[in-house]
């Protein structure tokens, strides 16, 4: 179980495509075609129909552009909208690495499980009720200004909601998964012998991680910091609950004009805009950073030159190392128990919404009043009498996993394309394969009903499936493709050495090797499908009624008595789901 | 679409006001059309495709309004549901395949989806003619005739300000006399009411409010300018306000009235006030294109016969405009409401066809309103 290479910017895996074909598009990047074609259809012809617009067809026009860029209002809402999107993103680094390292190193698999329950479930209850679990914690008359004040720490209940603070609070945790998972799933492919090496050879706990453990696990940090960072610019709902007057977002602006004012040309000339900013910079920075090389997509050297050279980076681990293992000796000792100690606090800091929740949903009041005025089930009955919600949660499933289905089989083929693959323009495929994720929902479900309108696909569950999965598709690949970079090639030509033939080889190394990231990109797939809000509006066009837009639509007019009980039981349903996964796993690999 | 047919609102169960309520209107209704099924001149057959919010509202206006009607006329009603229709209209109106019957337009998007021919006329012919005479001549629009009128009210917990709480904008600004967190919204396309608020809390008569002027809206954001340090909360979703005030978050907000009077109907300590609340129509359209034009016409005509519209108002908390529907409704629901010409003498009503104008520029004052709005709030 040698590792070749070690090198944390070594490029491994398209060295190899470069040896066995030296020139011209190679047989991988025939696997561009389906998922090139899908997005071609369904995404490419929508933004193009979206660019006409915003040029104001049939009069061609640039005033829309010209009237964003002079406008310093449109500054400011752009200039906070990356404001608010780079701090989640760091927050939500700063709290997910030791997360996803726990996740990964920790000898405890109820600490794994869950911490994997803390992250993920979160994400199963609808945007309003988690904000109205906040008001409950954090708010003037919540549990934490009650208690503090009951201490005498405070004579005045403390405003913690509604600023600039509360805004990224709430999107972090909501992102959290997102910055997780991706990490998890590259250090878990991390060698472990990698690291008993390190320390055999002398480094402290702190010089090996800093020197083999953090280099080999930063495509998985890139990944994650990049879907993110784009994740972070779509938010709309969350600012305008729990942000103040001044916190708006650029998506909420393009919200604006194309629900209030039906204004779709200015609505697709700021998603362009969007899109364009949000394109440029990535490109930018991946002439200073190796962004394309850390998730894999890179066969040129340029990007580990424009670092440094080999023997500097080398050097430069040497001296970190040297530096960590003089530190490590003025630090306190933890017994290694610190990382542990610190994720489980903030895998129940993130459960503390989710348990205010399932207690007053056995609450006698329909309000999210604490502490609860009387304890009744007639939250249940009101759910378990009304056929419409368990309806709501077939369709929801069904569509999710046909999007999901959609999205893996197309998004992996493009994955290993893009990753193996050698072809003229792949920077171009990079950024058709990240852009629906950068533009707003609203505008790309817009578009993307125009061309299944034509097909009189519009109002089908099969339809709007066809719409979520071109928004997961950049999930799948990017996950992915962070996975492909960090599988080393040398285990694949020893097989084939060893006479496997290529399928064979594909068969037992690399689907092994790369299943956690197929896993996790089919979850993220499934996820944003089954909580999607807006494609359903305009694909599904009010035949098709989903568990989130039921949800949204009982909690927004006047509180639906069943909404804490259908959050509580959806919660319970996603935990039971991943405690019996994590114990058939324990049992297989017993 | 199997689906459709299977969401029966069986369990249904609002309040027991609610509900005492409705056995004593629902009833009598329900009788009268079975024996009237035959005669009614509204019978006819097929389905009708017609859009709702969903929620409560849906199971309230299929409960008290489309089962008697399909028991009336013989005509299923089909939901579509969606918490917004104009973009899903316009879309299917230029995709060319309109698959709706129905749907609920706002005021102030109306003029130009109308001038763009997305609507056809409503058939005033089939209506009674005590439906007509109940329904105010100026809202009886060739193509739209209102569903319901929402009004934008004060209101404040009593628990914060006991009886002596704010009777005005006036005093919502007179944070001294009335000291706590107070909250408005935040939506965009509600930045005109905030405008009107502060004119009048600036005193403003309230029948110099409309035309929203420049002079005027710099008037209003300079009022703004002295307030904002005191709105701890500008709320987004219109179940916020009433959450937001039970959780003693803010002790006074705007708040839609459907929302408090559902609030107040539980049991929260909240009292709304009447005097400048800001009032405005949500209208039915019946969609050029749409597969049964004329069943659609026949359900608008039902719901505004003034027993149906006094159903619909119990059904959905919000009132439709047959003013001859205060008849029929209970007696202790008639107060809450925005036509109870008590509270509809102190409200102010929104010149939406002033909204909808084009300016100069190209844009609709709408916009222009919500573009100064926009440039305060990021400033």
């Amino acid at each position: 179980m040698a590792r070749t290479v070690i090198l944390p910017t070594g490029n491994v895996a398209s060295d190899s495509s470069a040896v066995a074909h030296p020139a011209g598009p190679t047989p991988w990047a025939w696997l561009l075609l389906p998922g090139g074609i899908f997005l071609a259809l369904l995404f490419l012809v929508p933004l193009a129909g979206l660019l006409m617009l915003s040029l104001g067809m049939p009069n061609w026009s640039f005033a829309r552009f010209v009237r964003i860029g002079g406008d310093p209002v449109y500054r400011a809402v752009l200039g906070t909208t990356l404001q608010i999107s780079v701090s989640v993103t760091a927050l939500a680094l700063v709290l997910g690495y030791p997360m996803a390292y726990s996740l990964t190193t920790s000898k405890s698999s109820s600490l794994r499980t869950f911490l994997l329950i803390a992250v993920v479930l979160p994400y199963f209850t609808s945007v309003l009720v988690r904000t109205f679990a906040w008001i409950v914690l954090l708010g003037r008359g919540g549990i934490i200004n009650d208690l503090l004040l009951k201490l005498g720490l405070i004579s005045q209940p403390i405003s913690m909601l509604y600023n600039r603070a509360s805004v990224i609070i709430g999107m972090t945790q909501i992102v959290l998964p997102l910055m997780i998972l991706p990490m998890y799933t590259v250090m878990s492919s991390i060698d472990e012998q990698l690291l008993r090496a390190a320390r055999a050879n002398g480094a402290s706990p702190i010089a090996a991680f800093l020197t083999v453990f953090l280099p080999l696990s930063l495509p998985g940090v890139m990944a994650a910091v990049l879907l993110v960072f784009v994740n972070c610019l779509g938010f709309y709902i969350t600012p305008a609950l729990l942000g103040s007057l001044s916190d708006f977002t650029i998506t909420m602006q393009i919200y604006s004009e194309v629900v209030d004012h039906l204004n779709w040309g200015s609505g697709s000339a700021l998603s362009i805009v969007l899109l364009v900013s949000v394109l440029a910079t990535l490109w930018i920075g991946s002439r200073f950073f190796p962004i394309n090389q850390l998730l894999g997509l890179s066969d040129e050297k340029t990007g580990q030159d424009a670092v440094a050279s080999p023997r500097t980076r080398k050097q430069w681990l040497m001296q970190l190392g040297s530096a960590a293992n003089v530190l490590d000796r003025w630090l306190p000792s933890l017994r290694g128990y610190g990382i542990s100690i610190v994720s489980s606090l903030l895998g129940t800091i993130l459960l503390l919404p989710i348990l205010v929740v399932a207690y007053l949903s056995f609450s006698s009041s329909a309000f999210f009043e604490f502490p609860a005025p009387g304890y009744s089930l007639h939250n249940y009955q009101a759910y378990i009498s009304d056929a419409g919600w368990l309806n709501a949660t077939f369709t929801s499933i069904r569509v999710a996993l046909m999007a999901t289905s959609m999205a893996m089989v197309l998004g992996a083929t493009l994955a290993f394309g893009l990753a193996r693959g050698r072809i003229a323009g792949r920077g171009a495929m990079v950024a058709l394969v990240l852009s629906p994720i950068i533009l707003p929902t609203i505008v790309v479900a817009i578009a993307t009903y125009f061309v299944l309108a034509r097909v009189g696909l519009q109002g089908t569950e099969f339809g709007l499936a066809l719409g979520e999965a071109v928004y997961s598709i950049p999930y799948v690949v990017v996950l992915i493709v962070a996975n492909l970079r960090d599988l080393n090639p040398a285990y694949e030509r020893a097989a084939r050495s060893l006479g496997a033939g290529p399928g064979a080889t594909f068969r037992t190394i690399t689907i092994p090797l790369i299943t956690p990231a197929f896993i996790v990109a089919a979850f993220f797939a499934f996820l944003h499908s089954f909580d999607d809000v807006v494609y359903v509006l305009f694909l599904g066009i009010g035949v098709i009624t989903t568990l989130p837009m039921l949800m949204w639509q009982s909690i927004s007019q006047g509180v639906d008595p069943a909404i804490s009980a259908v959050a509580t039981l959806q919660v319970l349903l996603a935990a039971a789901v991943i405690i019996v996964s994590a114990w058939l796993r324990r049992r297989k690999s017993v | 679409m199997s689906d459709l047919f299977k969401h029966q609102p069986s369990g249904f169960s609002r309040r027991s006001m609610l509900r005492a309520a409705a056995a004593a209107m629902a009833i009598p209704a329900l009788a009268r059309s079975t024996v009237a099924f035959a005669q009614d001149k509204l019978a006819g057959n097929g389905q009708v495709i017609a859009f709702s919010w969903g929620g409560l509202f849906t199971k309230g206006i299929r409960k008290y309004v489309y089962e008697p009607f399909t028991e009336a006329t013989g005509i299923k009603v089909v939901d579509v549901v969606a918490d917004v229709a104009e973009p899903q209209v316009k879309a299917m109106n230029q995709a060319g395949r309109v698959d709706w019957d129905t749907a609920f337009i706002q005021a102030s998007t109306l003029p130009s989806m109308d001038e763009a021919g997305m609507f056809v006329p409503i058939n005033y012919s089939l209506w009674d003619a005590e439906s007509i005479k109940g329904t105010e001549q100026s809202v009886r629009l060739k193509s739209a005739v209102p569903v319901i009128a929402s009004a934008m009210t004060l209101a404040y917990d009593k628990r914060a300000l006991g009886n002596n709480g704010p009777k005005s904008w006036g005093d919502f600004w007179n944070v001294k006399a009335f000291p706590g967190p107070r909250g408005l919204t935040q939506l965009p396309a509600n930045a005109k009411n905030n405008i009107v608020f502060a004119l009048l809390a600036d005193g403003v008569p309230k029948s110099d409010i409309w035309p929203l002027t420049d002079d005027k809206i710099d008037r209003a954001l300079k009022k703004f300018d002295g307030i904002r340090p005191h709105i701890s909360k500008w709320w987004s979703a219109g179940s916020e306000a009433p959450q937001l005030l039970l959780n003693r978050e803010i002790a006074m907000s705007s708040c839609f009235d459907g929302r408090a009077i559902s609030a107040i109907r539980q049991g929260a300590p909240i009292q709304m006030i009447w005097d400048g609340a800001y009032v405005n129509y949500t209208y039915w359209t019946v969609l050029k294109g749409g597969p049964n034009s004329e069943n659609a016409q026949k359900l608008i005509a039902f719901v505004n016969r003034a027993a149906v519209a006094a159903d619909f108002t119990t059904g959905t908390g919000y009132p439709g405009p047959n003013i001859n529907q205060l008849d029929h409704l209970p007696s202790d629901q008639v107060p809450l409401l925005s036509i109870n010409p008590e509270n509809s003498s102190k409200v102010i009503h929104e010149d939406s066809a002033w909204l909808a104008a084009k300016r100069p520029d190209g844009k609709t004052n709408l916009e222009h309103i919500g573009d100064r709005w926009l440039a305060w709030r990021v400033q």
